[in-house]
């Protein structure tokens, strides 16, 4: 039995992860670092999953967290690939090298 | 020849008709042809120049088709009954609430357009012939512009005589100053060619303003602009009580403008001297003979608007005349170039005009038109001649003894007929009707008259002394010429004159002829009762200017001015006036034969103690320099509007391009330039500024009752409730 | 150092918050396991993102994957918290050493200048933490005004619906609890065999008794989880099989090295005829 102030709790936490992520996101030049703070933020949507399927009984929330594992674990594989075939261009981690997006 | 005009006249019936009686043609609708076989001839000269045709063809097809209008206004003029009206086909017929406005393209077939179309085409067929001598030095070049130009010029001249309307004649008007402006550019690769015909038609133009106003005035005024109707309305009208309606004073003022910038008068003469740019043949064909009198025409067609009760326009249109007579006469004294001389001696000419129509006398004033048309013709082609021969040589200093020079015979003695009968020689055509002018000007009422009539005297003097000048210092004398400036390639030692041959010699010898011939009709007895003055009189009787016919009794009983009876030193003036104007003559031929024969070098001489003494150098500087006009002209209008343009030409490059249009274009560089930090290639801060938007407008949403609850209670003016808004918020 | 009194500060306004809300929690016991399993989150996280050395980052990630575990547990999700502890902690970060170690990111700590620029200097930290922030209060808006209005009532209901579709388990499971049951029970009027007052649950017989089943009844989390897995979202587990086997073949691919190879080699290879070039010698020059 949980109350909604709990619940408010958890997603406090969630929403502080998911915040603290993103600001790792924008602040980290090392590529891997960069990728590290989105599987944080994937971290704290997993919390709020699970907290509102707990308040509701609903165990569509854990089976959701299931699929961002299955899903947080295929990007990371590729994301790391991408890291290495860049790494081996440049010879380095620095997200601000790779700026030909740039006008 | 006597016998020949007399059974024409006789042939041509002369009842006293007023010219609400108009017929309409039966089967006159060939006279059209007049006006299209020079269209035809223009269409064949055009297609000679797109094939550049490289014989002398333009001009015989020109001479043909002239030809052809020529004997089809002799036709026209043979079965001449009483003022027809032939309906060529409709042009405008604009139907309105209150009124329409009619103008078709059809004749109107009186005397007068008979007398000024049988010199017009006579004249035109002539000059053509001429040209196509003259010309030959451009065969193949500009030989076919230069007649399609003629023909379209006769074209107009002829719609601006023919028409029976006052809007077909203001085709033919800006069609002849458009031909005017073609032919006088001719030789359009020379700057001063190019600005006269720039000159010629703006000055034009300015007397077409006042055509255009006046044709819109007599619509409104009285309903219509066709002539008939015109003179009917006008009837009427002149027997009311006198209209105090400026706008109807104004039309004659209106017309005279515009017969002035055609006519070359004061102020608007300007353009003439500079039209001399053009060949010759347009010199003698449309500033002499035909464009330039399609002023005097138009005023003796509308001359009945003149003579409004309380109306000036007769006394201004006289003062201009003859003050342009005078002027014209002073500055012509002192040119040196033959062919300015000529166009000088042409608006002297034309200020006689005017000044006969003015002091009422439109029979002298046709008479002057009709027989200058042939003397100033033929100067104005043994200028050309001259000119021809010597390579473009027309200083009178530099040439002498013409008349002694093998092959120039024929060349020198027409001149000399033209000469005479522009001095007004004694039996001479311009004698006569150059009389006409002059006596009547002592005889008519009006502001000044006399003393116009003194200035005209005087004025035939200097004609005389500077039309002899030309004559003895080109044609007399010890044998000398240098050649002028279109020597091509020989060198001037070598020079020889090349004298005219068989079309240019025919030509002057049928014009000379035409001149001396152009006395006769004076002598011509009248049918009309009362009237005198001969063949001339008789024409202009059936038009409307037959206030101007002397001896001819207008039925009005109003207090009109009357033809009437003057005298002058106790004589009857015409009498009076063959002797005064035959002294006058002689005393200028005197003066000539003295300076410039006898003692050539006196003139020089004379001219040197003018210009050495301070207190008389200003004359001869300052006819010389055609007493500033033109400068004067330059300083007080082309000057500002230059100005102006340039000021505009700024405004349009820095104002109207730089801040207006580049400065608009400017923006999105500017904004863009502003916003491309924002592209720096990493990919951080595209997340941040793509997910700090995301939240903000989460965040709007979020907060969104709250912030409307705000705006209302702040729009709402109450402190209260924002107050407590704030504090019971979030 | 700016970032660890910003996180400090956070920290501790969540403190304030907790501990204002310490009392609601159903037992204390919850809420002191709450407060350490959270805040060990939020300070490595803290601490991941500012670190400078990555190895101690991934560390500090793993650190979290285990508090979340926590966190999970509490939840009574124990089949998610391990299977957290096994992915996360036990695959992905163990990939990102590889990796990281890969690139040559494990420094000597007696040469701290050779440590790359890139690590040591943070990029625009003020608009990270202002964005941060507002995703902060975003958050907290969102869940302080809006937990109170979800629905309370009837949920209860749910977590016994998964019993009734095990129905050995739940045959067996009733018959264990008494004997005497006439099975089946009789379906509520809403469909449901199993019924629930809001305070306990019980099912009623064809002829009328009433049987209380007891929470021990219910399944585990596990069963609970496989049985919406398979039951509720069939597509989505195949489709998940796809990813993972997609994400292999493309990190396979991604990661190997290109091989240039002439005319002549492309050649025999085509054709089969490997007689004297080794076609996959490294001969070509890197990509």
């Amino acid at each position: 039995m949980m109350t909604s102030s709990v619940l408010a709790g958890y997603l406090i936490v969630s929403g502080l992860l998911l915040s603290i992520g993103l600001i790792g996101f924008f602040v980290r030049r090392n590529l891997i670092v960069m990728f590290l703070c989105t599987e944080l933020m994937f971290q704290g949507a997993a919390i709020a999953f699970v907290a509102i399927g707990r308040f509701l009984f609903d165990y569509s929330g854990q089976v959701m967290v299931i699929f961002i594992l299955t899903v947080a674990a295929a990007e990371a594989a590729l994301a790391l690939a991408l890291v290495v075939l860049l790494h081996r261009q440049r010879d380095t981690l620095d997200a601000d090298v790779f700026g030909e997006l740039q006008e | 020849m006597i016998e020949a005009f007399s059974i024409l006249s006789k042939t041509i019936a002369m009842p006293a008709v007023s010219t609400d009686q108009v017929v309409q043609g039966i089967d006159l609708s060939w006279a059209g042809f007049i006006l299209w076989m020079p269209l035809i001839s223009l269409l064949l000269c055009g297609l000679c120049a797109a094939f550049k045709v490289k014989s002398k063809a333009p001009a015989f097809i020109t001479v043909i088709c002239l030809g052809t209008s020529f004997l089809l206004t002799l036709l026209l003029w043979q079965g001449y009954d009483e003022p027809v009206r032939i309906h060529l086909f409709d042009w405008l017929q604009v139907n309105l609430v209150d009124g329409s406005f009619v103008a078709n393209f059809s004749l109107y077939v009186d005397s007068l357009t008979l007398l000024w179309m049988l010199f017009v085409t006579g004249l035109g067929t002539l000059i053509a012939l001429y040209a196509s001598e003259y010309m030959e030095h451009d065969v193949g070049k500009g030989y076919a512009r230069f007649f399609a130009g003629v023909s379209v010029f006769i074209f107009a001249m002829g719609c601006l005589v023919m028409a029976d309307n006052l809007l077909l004649l203001y085709l033919g008007w800006e069609g002849v100053g458009f031909a005017s402006y073609w032919l006088i550019g001719y030789f359009y690769q020379r700057p001063s060619a190019v600005a006269a015909a720039k000159k010629a038609f703006i000055v034009n133009r300015i007397g077409d303003v006042g055509l255009a106003l006046a044709i819109y005035l007599i619509w409104s005024k009285f309903g219509t602009v066709q002539y008939d109707e015109i003179k009917t309305a006008l009837e009427s009208y002149q027997y009311n009580a006198s209209f105090g309606d400026w706008s109807v004073h104004a039309i004659p003022y209106l017309l005279m403008l515009a017969a002035f910038g055609k006519s070359a008068q004061l102020p608007l003469y300007v353009w003439l001297p500079d039209a001399m740019e053009g060949p010759t043949p347009v010199s003698a064909l449309i500033h002499a003979a035909t464009m330039v009198t399609a002023g005097v025409y138009l005023i003796i067609r509308t001359y009945p608007l003149f003579m409004m009760p309380d109306s000036h326009a007769l006394e201004t249109v006289a003062w201009v005349g003859g003050l342009t007579a005078f002027l014209a006469a002073t500055i012509g004294m002192a040119q040196y170039d033959i062919k300015r001389i000529m166009a000088y001696s042409t608006v002297s000419q034309l200020g006689y005009m005017f000044l006969g129509l003015g002091v009422l006398t439109s029979y002298g004033a046709a008479y002057h038109v009709f027989t200058h048309a042939f003397f100033k013709a033929v100067l104005f082609l043994t200028c050309g001649a001259i000119m021809h021969g010597f390579a473009g040589q027309l200083d009178l200093r530099r040439i002498s003894g013409l008349r002694k020079m093998k092959g120039w015979k024929i060349v020198s003695y027409t001149m000399l007929v033209g000469c005479l009968c522009l001095a007004g020689f004694p039996l001479t055509s311009g004698y006569f009707s150059k009389d006409a002018i002059l006596a009547q000007a002592f005889v008519t009422e009006g502001a000044g008259f006399k003393f116009l009539g003194w200035l005209a005297i005087f004025t035939a003097g200097l004609t005389a002394y500077y039309i002899f000048r030309v004559w003895f210092r080109v044609c007399c004398g010890p044998v000398q010429y240098e050649a002028g400036d279109e020597l091509h390639g020989q060198d001037s030692s070598s020079f020889h004159p090349h004298a005219p041959r068989f079309t240019i010699n025919i030509v002057l010898i049928v014009i000379a002829c035409g001149a001396v011939l152009s006395a006769l009709p004076y002598f011509m007895p009248n049918e009309t009762e009362g009237i005198h003055g001969g063949w001339v009189a008789e024409m202009i009787y059936d038009s409307p200017a037959i206030a101007g016919v002397p001896g001819a009794s207008i039925e009005s009983d109003s207090s009109s001015q009357e033809v009437a009876q003057g005298e002058i030193l106790g004589m009857d003036p015409h009498t009076a006036m063959y002797y005064i104007s035959a002294i006058v003559g002689f005393v200028g031929i005197g003066f000539a034969l003295y300076f410039h024969l006898f003692f050539r070098s006196a003139a020089d001489k004379l001219r040197g103690k003018l210009l050495a003494n301070r207190a008389t150098r200003w004359l001869p500087t300052a006819m010389e320099h055609k007493w500033y006009v033109d400068e004067v002209y330059i300083a007080l209008i082309r000057s500002p509007l230059w100005i102006l343009g340039k000021l505009f030409s700024l405004v349009d490059r820095y104002i109207i391009d730089g801040a207006l249009v580049n400065g608009i274009a400017a923006i999105p560089r500017c904004v863009a330039r502003w916003f491309s930090p924002l592209h720096n290639g990493a990919v951080q801060s595209y997340a941040v500024s793509m997910i700090g938007g995301a939240i903000l407008i989460a965040l709007l949403m979020l907060f969104m009752p709250e912030i409307i609850e705000f705006l209302q209670a702040a729009t709402t003016d109450s402190g209260e409730q924002t107050i407590a808004l704030l504090g019971g918020g979030q | 150092m700016t970032m660890i009194v910003i996180g400090v500060t956070a920290a501790g306004w969540l403190i304030g918050l907790a501990t204002g809300s310490l009392s609601t929690f159903a037992d204390v016991s919850q809420g002191v396991f709450f407060f350490i399993f959270s805040l060990c989150g939020v300070a490595s996280s803290i601490r991941l993102v500012t670190h400078d050395r990555p190895v101690y980052s991934a560390l500090y990630f793993v650190l979290v994957v285990l508090s979340t575990a926590g966190l999970f547990l509490l939840l009574e999700a124990e089949f998610m918290a391990f299977a957290l502890v096994i992915v996360y902690a036990g695959a992905i970060l163990i990939t990102y050493m590889f990796v990281l170690m890969l690139a040559n990111q494990a420094v000597d700590s007696d040469q701290p200048h050779t440590q790359a620029l890139y690590d040591r200097i943070p990029r625009e930290p003020a608009a990270a933490v202002g964005v941060g922030f507002l995703l902060l209060c975003l958050i907290s808006g969102t869940v302080i005004g809006g937990t109170s209005s979800l629905p309370t009532q009837g949920v209860q209901q749910s977590q016994w619906s998964t019993l009734e579709h095990l129905s050995k388990q739940f045959e067996s499971s009733v018959m264990e609890l008494d004997a005497s049951f006439a099975w089946p029970p009789v379906d509520s009027p809403s469909g449901n065999k199993i019924r629930h007052d809001g305070i306990e649950a019980f099912i009623v017989s064809s002829d009328g008794t009433t049987l209380v089943l007891p929470t021990s009844l219910l399944p585990t989390n596990t069963q609970q989880v496989g049985w919406s897995l398979v039951n509720d979202f069939p597509v989505s587990l195949e489709l998940a099989g796809v990813i993972l086997l997609m994400a292999m073949f493309g990190a396979a691919i991604l990661a190997r090295r290109a091989i240039e190879l002439g005319e002549q080699e492309k050649r025999n290879v085509l054709l089969g005829n490997n007689r004297d070039a080794n076609p996959l010698d490294d001969s070509g020059d890197q990509s």
